[in-house]
């Protein structure tokens, strides 16, 4: 495709040549001749001048000794994103169901649907119209997934979950298992509370490999629209997860948490059960939030607190041993003055 | 085996009766007649002398070692030792050579010599699996993915389209090899646009990758894990990631997008690794440590955010003492206050 063209599908604006040839897109360390690469971190600056890409999307202000032909955008991983959707060269899945499935006669199944073999699909399922559905998915009795859905291989949906359209589910994802709650009886033991009550996922969310999301015995858990969920994410039982939400990769919330619109978490957080978390809020990688989180604050650490304060802490924590010196250095030198001011004392008597 | 072969086939020298018959390789404390031993964790070596096994695999010799009340396979390397005699006496129960008439192979794939494809398995168009592979009931194998010979696959494991596998891999079950990374623009509004995933995941030689793991395909470029390296279970790779050779990463470890982990790094369970960093040849990270920026080579990190361990023990030990230091402050603020009274006293009767 020609540079300009490109320019235009995109919505950026071209410096440089726009008859060049860009045949894909790469990243800046490995692009050559005839890839379009983007830089949106300072970070990789340096890169950029080395680059032998034929051309770069940038920011607004970015400036740039790439001596390659630049595609100037507000948003480039925006731009970056779509230019990977005109060169994506991914085959879906052929349309309709495999014989080797095992779907049950009266679960509902939409127009132009792909069934792929070893999927199972329980009485009263129904899955919406274009939506794939990948080997080895188990899909319980009345759980209902929307139009447009991907269900990667050897994904669980539990009986009657309820999946909105557009979602993608990874390899691996278990949703609607039972929820961890136990009696504990005089004995000790653990009497389980069965877990039967509802899981929604709502339109456009994505959740990661081998996430998994479970179901509370009364009440539900739900996952708002436009949220997306990384890798090995635990959601327990009764959470509500906000709209547009990013969770990364290991993090895990416990029981009856209710997490507002637009929240972050980074990777291996946790978060405690029956606690609330503000819209806006963003949580540091690794962080224990304990309590709840007032709308728009910054948390991290374990407890979590202010991120600022944390990072403060943090270099406190490494200063420790020359703070501890100090006080035993202050002790002394304290304990010399009174000393001293004890004998003017006793003389000027 | 009689223990004099034992010990030829693993290079160890012989103290005892070569005459004995071993059976099986127990531990220390469970072994009885007709079992080999072994210790090489320090922790272990007052429990020799109770061992009711017939010989025992133990390092070189030194003064502090008690007495052993059985015959003594010595090594320089009792753990590699331990590993071939399990090996020689394991008794692996592959299954059948041969597809499985339930599984699904699409008519372009290609399935290598003595292969054992089971139950259930799919794999995709234009995909191929090696000689001898063994790849277990359900596993999913995506149009185009390469997986070499000898490798194994575990029940339940995910190999997306176009991912390559070399030789002598094991994935251990419900592992994910080449699912999206999380990658999304972020629009004015706050809504997240996918930003399409589709390149390269390598899985070289000799790797070994545990179950429920994944590993995370990038938008460009690649994601690579380097020979010989072995990864425990429920770690997670993220997109862009190239994970050096004969690195251990273990359990529930976490590695964000684009990080560079060199050759033989050490992360202990439960590490978490920032993005865009770089982790230098031979270094290592204790357990729970949050690594936030470039790590040395060789170096061992600790704590979060990371520090250099011999730093972050000497605040550490200190974390205990912080309510007496606390106090230690207050005294000291109390005793000034007081030694500043006392000295405005002696200045007004000076006057």
């Amino acid at each position: 495709m020609k540079l300009r063209e490109l320019a235009e599908r995109l919505q950026c604006r071209l410096e440089g040549d726009g008859d060049l040839e860009i045949l894909r897109v790469a990243s800046i360390q490995h692009a050559q001749p005839g890839d379009l690469t983007f830089a949106a971190q300072p970070k990789y600056d340096a890169d950029l001048a080395r680059t032998r890409a034929s051309a770069v999307i940038l920011g607004p202000n970015a400036r740039t000794d790439a001596r390659c032909a630049v595609l100037r955008t507000e948003d480039p991983w925006a731009a970056f994103a779509r230019a990977l959707t005109v060169f994506a060269q991914v085959t879906p899945p052929a349309r309709g169901i495999d014989r080797l499935s095992s779907i049950a006669s009266d679960a509902a199944v939409g127009a132009e649907v792909s069934i792929g073999p070893f999927v199972t699909i329980g009485t009263g399922a129904s899955i919406g119209a274009r939506t794939i559905v990948y080997p080895n998915v188990v899909i319980g009795p009345g759980a209902s997934i929307g139009d447009d859905c991907t269900v990667h291989a050897h994904v669980s949906i539990r009986e009657r979950v309820v999946i909105g359209h557009r979602v993608i589910l990874h390899d691996g994802v278990v949703i609607g298992s039972d929820g961890f709650g136990f009696a504990r009886k005089a004995d000790g033991s653990h009497l389980k509370i069965p877990q039967h009550a509802a899981v929604v996922i709502e339109d456009d969310v994505e959740i990661g490999a081998n996430a998994a999301i479970d179901r509370p015995p009364v009440g539900e858990t739900r996952i708002k629209a436009g949220t997306k969920i990384d890798n090995l994410v635990h959601i327990a039982h009764g959470v509500s997860i906000g709209r547009r939400v990013l969770l990364a990769a290991q993090a895990g919330i416990a029981g009856s948490t209710v997490i507002g619109d637009d929240v972050m978490l980074a990777g291996q957080c946790g978060v405690n059960d029956h606690v609330r978390i503000g819209a806006g809020v963003r949580v540091g990688a690794k962080s224990a939030v304990l309590q709840s989180v007032g709308d728009g604050e910054f948390v991290t650490g374990h407890p979590a607190i202010d991120h600022g304060e944390w990072r403060k802490a943090s270099a406190i924590f490494r200063r420790l041993p020359s703070i501890r010196k100090r006080v035993d250095d202050h002790e002394r030198r304290l304990a010399a003055l009174e000393e001293q001011l004890a004998d003017a004392r006793t003389r000027s008597r | 085996m009689k223990l004099r072969e034992l010990a030829e086939r693993l290079g160890c020298r012989l103290e005892g009766n070569g005459d004995v018959d071993i059976l099986r390789v127990a531990g220390v404390d469970q072994a009885g007649p007709g079992d080999v031993t072994f210790v090489s964790n320090p922790k272990y070596r007052s429990h020799l002398a109770t061992t009711r096994a017939s010989a025992a695999i133990l390092g070189p010799a030194s003064a502090d070692d008690p007495p052993a009340p059985c015959a003594v396979l010595r090594s320089d390397e009792p753990y590699v030792a331990f590993a071939h005699a399990v090996r020689l006496f394991a008794r692996p129960n592959p299954p059948p050579k041969g597809i499985d008439s339930l599984s699904a192979i699409a008519a372009g794939a290609i399935i290598g010599p003595d292969a054992s494809i089971g139950p259930f398995v799919c794999i995709g168009a234009g995909a191929s699996v090696g000689a001898r592979a063994i790849i277990y009931p359900s596993v999913v194998i995506g149009p185009g993915a390469r997986i070499g010979d000898d490798c194994i696959l575990h029940a339940g494991v995910s190999i997306r389209d176009g991912v390559v596998i070399g030789d002598r891999v094991t994935v251990l079950d419900g592992a994910v090899i080449g699912s999206d990374g999380f990658g999304f623009a972020t629009q004015r509004d706050g809504t997240h646009i996918k930003i399409p995933q589709h390149a390269d995941v390598v899985i070289e030689d000799d790797v070994e990758i545990g179950a429920n793991t994944t590993i995370d395909r990038p938008a460009v470029g690649e994601t690579r894990i380097h020979a010989g390296t072995k990864i425990d279970n429920l770690v997670q790779i993220g997109h862009g990631v190239s994970v050096g050779r004969r690195a251990l990463l273990a359990a529930q470890v976490g590695i964000a997008g684009s990080t560079v982990v060199e050759d033989d790094v050490m992360l202990g369970g439960q590490v978490g690794v920032t993005g865009h960093v770089r982790i230098g040849k031979g270094a290592m990270a204790s357990a729970k440590t949050g690594i936030t920026g470039n790590v040395d080579a060789g170096t061992l990190v600790s704590g979060y955010p990371s520090l250099p361990n011999r730093e972050w023990r000497k605040s550490q030990v200190i974390v205990r003492h912080l309510p007496d230091l606390k106090k230690r402050v207050a005294e000291l603020e109390q005793r000034i206050a007081e030694l500043e009274e006392k000295l405005a006293e002696c200045r007004t009767s000076d006057r």
